[in-house]
């Protein structure tokens, strides 16, 4: 299979999906968000199959190479590996979530899921580190949303706030930590970094990077110091929490590290660093483990503590290479995300997750299959022999002494048993909820909560493989990692070595945590970081509202006020660059005295629109300087600009006289003097610094004119003589498709605000003048055919798309005025809303015909032998449809209810 | 003919900028449009026209010609600064009815 159909069916597909079911009615919502982890699945199995013949690697597209950005996937063992975690795992979750919320969850829900992971997916495959921090934050926001819920509750909303704080402090330091890996190494594509690996690692200045882009890891798998922010999460639905916080996101970290090692795992930063953090986890997230009341955060403290113990062991295995971690990974993923779903079960059963209330209770007849299953899910929790769990920490415990050394190999095996030792303490204390003595409630006669049969199925499913290579690893190990060592059998005995000593340890220390847990949950609290965290998050929120408050009160004024005092400084910055940069020659091309008539009209238009009372009077000295503005740019030469500007000048005239009718009576200027003063002094101050910039910048050394280059490329690459025209179509197209965009928005803005509501269809559509209105109708048809030749022929000369577009908006404003706006309302109304589609879809279109011929983007294709088909005519006929569509909607949502 | 540029450029943007902080919606849209009239002008003439160049049209006058890439951009400011300041007035538009039906404003009315 090709890279980019799998990217297609594991990235965009789920995404286009999760749009897709926002759209529909909530029960197609349920049935069709399965396709995204099938799709996921079976895109990693086969990909699976199709390792031996070494990774792939594709570059989908160049972003910007001098920046080393690329969106590039690396398709190897460790990619296909995660990304079929995300996918089986996704498919047991998913069907899970069905059963457990049944017609309750939201679209946006199921949509959220399955957004959450495509990114999962995408940031597993990645091959730039870019792509890769994309992803990275996209799994940041969507599982933030993820545990938020619907916003109703405080927990979840709080816990929703820290989980995004803490991963996006991760976040950050990943970004820093990736732009200055660029820069030392010269790529961000992480196959290029393997095969760099020795000198990389040798390199002093790569501690820096390293080290922060660590810290974005560890923060991402809840790792002290930033382990508090998982059992926060903990208000987030189960079937999420079991997916987020136990299989993929919180993983993420993991993957980040595994990508890296074989790059940089030989730096002297990598051993002690991961060890060090990855080991006290392991004992300060076991011991808040064993002090939880709630089945869920012990679930969560267990789950930050073995994800220490995983990065622990990619701390010890950077040096020798990659092995065995997918085992460790799997085998976690596996029994966590199982016990995750059995409480969400209990919670349904029982009706709560309380320790308190639970362990006293007896329930094991009346759920013997859950408590059985329950059971292996604890036990491979605990590290108990014959089950997967315990191959994962004998093969940790065996890096660990192979590669410490000195005294703190016994401070690292003291943590490493001390942290046994918790788990399975906290793994028994677990285990111990259907074992009380009290009869359960069902027995005082309450009545059973029914519950789904899936809910207690998906979690068998999951915990199949710990009974199954449990006993016998080697299978599972070969497959994971062909050529590496694991015993045939069970390996329960395997001499009387330090190994074994160390497990045993463990475990004795392990009966007496449980003896003791209720003591130590009741004793005082020692661990004040998660307040600080809360703290941290309230004052984060606090200083946000505070800058808001300080930026955003006070009106629209206030907020422009600064805007403009911002820019201004800006300016100020800029104009003594400028003025730096040379002498103003204040008078160059003083020969045009014809400079005058348009300054006259500018200076009378800007002064009638401050000074006139009536409004009307304003509106027509605001067209005059338009006018006078156009004259300028005739003056400098630009013939497209005047078209336009005269066009557009008449238009808004229009939309102004328009709306005017509509709007209440101009009020003299409200307000104190002294308020006017300040507005005037800021007028002054920009107006000064605009007239200044200019004169800056004509006595600045004239420097290359960016567009010479387009000029030169005009008619050879472009194939036109107009270069205005031949930049907004062809070389800058892009740009021009998204301000086409912008105006398309802008109209649906106008509808949705004045469209829709109000104002009654009013007034008889009766012409009010004979002629006028012959003149419009009979005007009309010539007028077309003249914006026709005009889009024609703007590829060679002045006109085009948006030019023509304005003379047939003008020639619908004046048939509006002619007829009346409820006869052109009627006529125009529903075709242009058609035409803005349409327009938008036809420039988006005709530049990604190229796409069939396997051309980039924007590269417009001819038709041989005739001068005007091409798709440059079409992307501009695109915009022509569009511009002539914005007006109609202006007009006809301003003439509304008019007579 | 710079210096007569920059001072219209430097009135229609200060006009612009103290209708634009008025609290009253109508200025504000009239503000809207002088600004980017004067902001228009002020980008075509700091790219500077070498006396006597032509139009940017290969082969409709002698080289040199004007740098095209301002005029591009222009364009279609122009055309999006009537976009927007059409928005605005719908949107002024819309609160002058809503003021006048005595809704009180509230979101909590709307459809």
């Amino acid at each position: 299979m090709a890279p980019t159909l799998a990217i297609v069916l594991t990235v965009l597909a789920p995404l286009a999906l999760a749009a897709a079911l926002l759209a529909l009615p909530p029960p197609w919502a349920r049935r069709l968000c399965m396709l995204g982890p099938l799709a996921t699945s079976a895109v990693g199995l086969f990909m699976w199959t199709r390792l031996g013949s070494g990774p792939r690697r594709a570059l989908l597209l160049e972003v910007a190479p001098q920046l080393k950005v690329n969106v590039s996937v690396l398709f190897d063992r460790h990619a296909v590996f995660f990304l079929v975690l995300v996918g089986l795992v996704g498919l047991a979750v998913f069907q899970y979530a069905r059963a457990y919320f049944g017609d309750k969850a939201s679209r946006g829900f199921w949509a959220l899921m399955l957004a959450f992971m495509a990114a999962m997916s995408g940031l597993v495959v990645s091959d730039n580190l870019v792509l890769l921090y994309l992803f990275w934050e996209l799994t940041t926001v969507t599982s933030s949303l993820l545990i938020a819920g619907d916003g109703s509750s405080s927990d979840a909303r709080r816990g929703a706030v820290q989980a995004f704080l803490v991963t996006e402090v991760g976040g950050l330091c990943l970004l820093a930590g990736i732009v200055l890996l660029g820069q030392v190494a010269g790529t961000l594509e992480i196959s290029q970094l393997v095969e760099r690996g020795e000198d990389l690692s040798d390199d002093p200045r790569i501690a820096a990077p390293l080290a922060l882009m660590l810290v974005g890891a560890l923060a991402k798998s809840a790792q002290f110091p930033f382990h508090f922010w998982l059992p926060g999460a903990m208000a987030a639905p189960t079937p999420v929490s079991a997916y987020l916080h136990s299989a993929t996101m919180v993983q993420a970290g993991l993957v980040l590290v595994a990508r890296l090692l074989p790059a940089l795992g030989r730096s002297p930063l990598w051993m002690p660093l991961l060890a060090t953090v990855g080991l006290t986890t392991f004992v300060v997230a076991g011991w808040s483990a064993l002090r939880s009341w709630d089945l869920k955060r012990v679930l969560a403290h267990s789950t930050a503590a073995y994800l220490g113990l995983v990065t622990a062991y990619y701390g010890y295995i950077g040096a020798s290479g990659l092995h065995d971690d997918l085992m460790l990974v799997a085998n976690h993923a596996l029994y966590k995300s199982a016990l995750f779903l059995l409480v969400g079960w209990i919670e349904k059963v029982t009706g709560t997750r309380d320790l308190r209330t639970l362990t006293p209770e007896r329930w094991v007849q009346h759920v013997p299959v859950g408590a059985a299953l329950f059971a292996v899910g604890v036990l491979a929790m605990a590290g108990a022999p014959l089950l997967l769990g315990f191959v994962s920490k004998e093969t940790f415990l065996q890096a660990l002494l192979e590669e410490e050394r000195g005294p703190t190999r016994w401070i690292a095996a003291a943590a490493a048993t001390l942290g046994s030792g918790l788990a399975l303490g906290y793994a028994l204390k677990f285990g111990n909820v259907f074992f009380g003595r009290e009869p359960p409630p069902l027995d005082r006669g309450h009545p059973r909560h029914e519950v789904s049969r899936w809910l207690v199925v998906v979690p068998a499913l999951l915990l199949v493989p710990q009974l199954l290579f449990g006993a016998a690893p080697r299978p599972l190990a070969q497959a994971l990692e062909p050529g590496t060592y694991v015993p045939e059998g069970p390996a329960v005995w395997h001499g009387a070595d330090l190994l074994m000593g160390l497990s045993l340890a463990g475990y004795l220390l392990g009966a007496v945590f449980f003896l003791a847990w209720q003591p130590i949950a009741r004793a005082g609290r020692l661990s004040s970081l998660e307040d600080l965290a809360a703290a941290l998050a309230k004052r984060s929120l606090a200083a946000a509202s505070w800058a808001s408050r300080a930026v955003q009160a006070g009106g629209s004024s206030r907020h422009l006020a600064l805007v403009g005092l911002a820019a201004a400084s800006a300016a100020v910055g800029l104009a003594l660059a400028v003025a730096g940069a040379g002498r103003p020659a204040l008078f160059p091309g003083g020969d045009r005295p014809l400079a005058w008539i348009p300054s006259l009209l500018i200076f009378a238009g800007a002064g009638g629109a401050l000074l006139l009372r009536d409004r009307a009077s304003k509106a027509v000295t605001l067209g005059m300087a338009g006018f006078g503005v156009a004259v300028f740019y005739a003056l400098f030469r630009a013939p497209d600009l005047v078209l336009t500007q005269v066009l557009v000048e008449s238009l808004s005239l229009v939309l102004l006289l328009l709306a005017f009718r509509k709007l209440p009576p101009l009020e003299p200027e409200p307000g104190p003097a002294a308020a006017k003063v300040r507005r005037a002094v800021v007028g002054v101050t920009l107006g000064g610094l605009a007239a200044a910039l200019v004169l800056g910048a004509s006595g600045a050394p004239a420097a290359e004119p960016a567009g010479r280059l387009q000029l030169a490329r005009s008619l050879p690459e472009g194939h036109g003589h107009n270069a205005v025209n031949v930049i907004l179509v062809d070389f800058r197209g892009a740009d021009t498709l998204g301000e086409i965009t912008v105006l398309v928005i802008a109209a649906l803005g106008a509808l949705v605000l004045l469209g829709r509501s109000g104002g009654a269809e009013a007034g008889t559509g009766k012409p009010r003048s004979r002629i006028l209105e012959k003149v419009a109708t009979g005007l009309l048809p010539a007028e077309l055919v003249f914006a026709l030749y005009l889009l024609a022929r703007g590829h060679d000369a002045p006109g085009g798309g948006f030019i023509a577009g304005l003379v047939v908006s003008l020639a619908f404003v004046l048939s509006a005025i002619a007829l009346g706006a409820v006869v052109v309302r009627r006529r125009l109304h529903q075709p242009a809303r058609g035409a803005l589609a349409a327009g938008l879809l036809v420039a988006a279109c005709a530049p990604g015909l190229a796409l069939l011929w396997g051309r980039p983007f924007f590269t417009h294709l001819r038709l041989p032998g005739s001068p005007v088909l091409s798709t440059t005519f079409l992307f501009d006929l695109g915009v022509f449809a569009v511009v002539v569509a914005t007006a109609s909607v202006f007009v006809s949502a301003l003439a509304r209810g008019e007579p | 003919m710079i210096v007569l540029a920059a001072a219209c450029a430097g009135a229609l943007v200060g006009a612009g900028v103290y209708l634009l902080l008025s609290p009253d919606l109508q200025r504000v849209v009239l503000g809207f449009l002088l600004l980017s009239n004067g902001v228009n002008l002020t980008v075509l003439s700091c790219a500077r026209p070498p006396p006597g160049a032509s139009a940017p049209i290969v082969g409709a006058g002698p080289p040199p010609s004007v740098d095209p890439l301002p005029q591009a951009f222009l364009l279609t400011a122009i055309v999006i600064g009537l976009g927007a300041s059409a928005f605005l007035l719908a949107l002024a538009v819309r609160a002058s009815r809503r003021g006048a039906d005595g809704e009180g404003g509230g979101p909590a009315r709307e459809r």
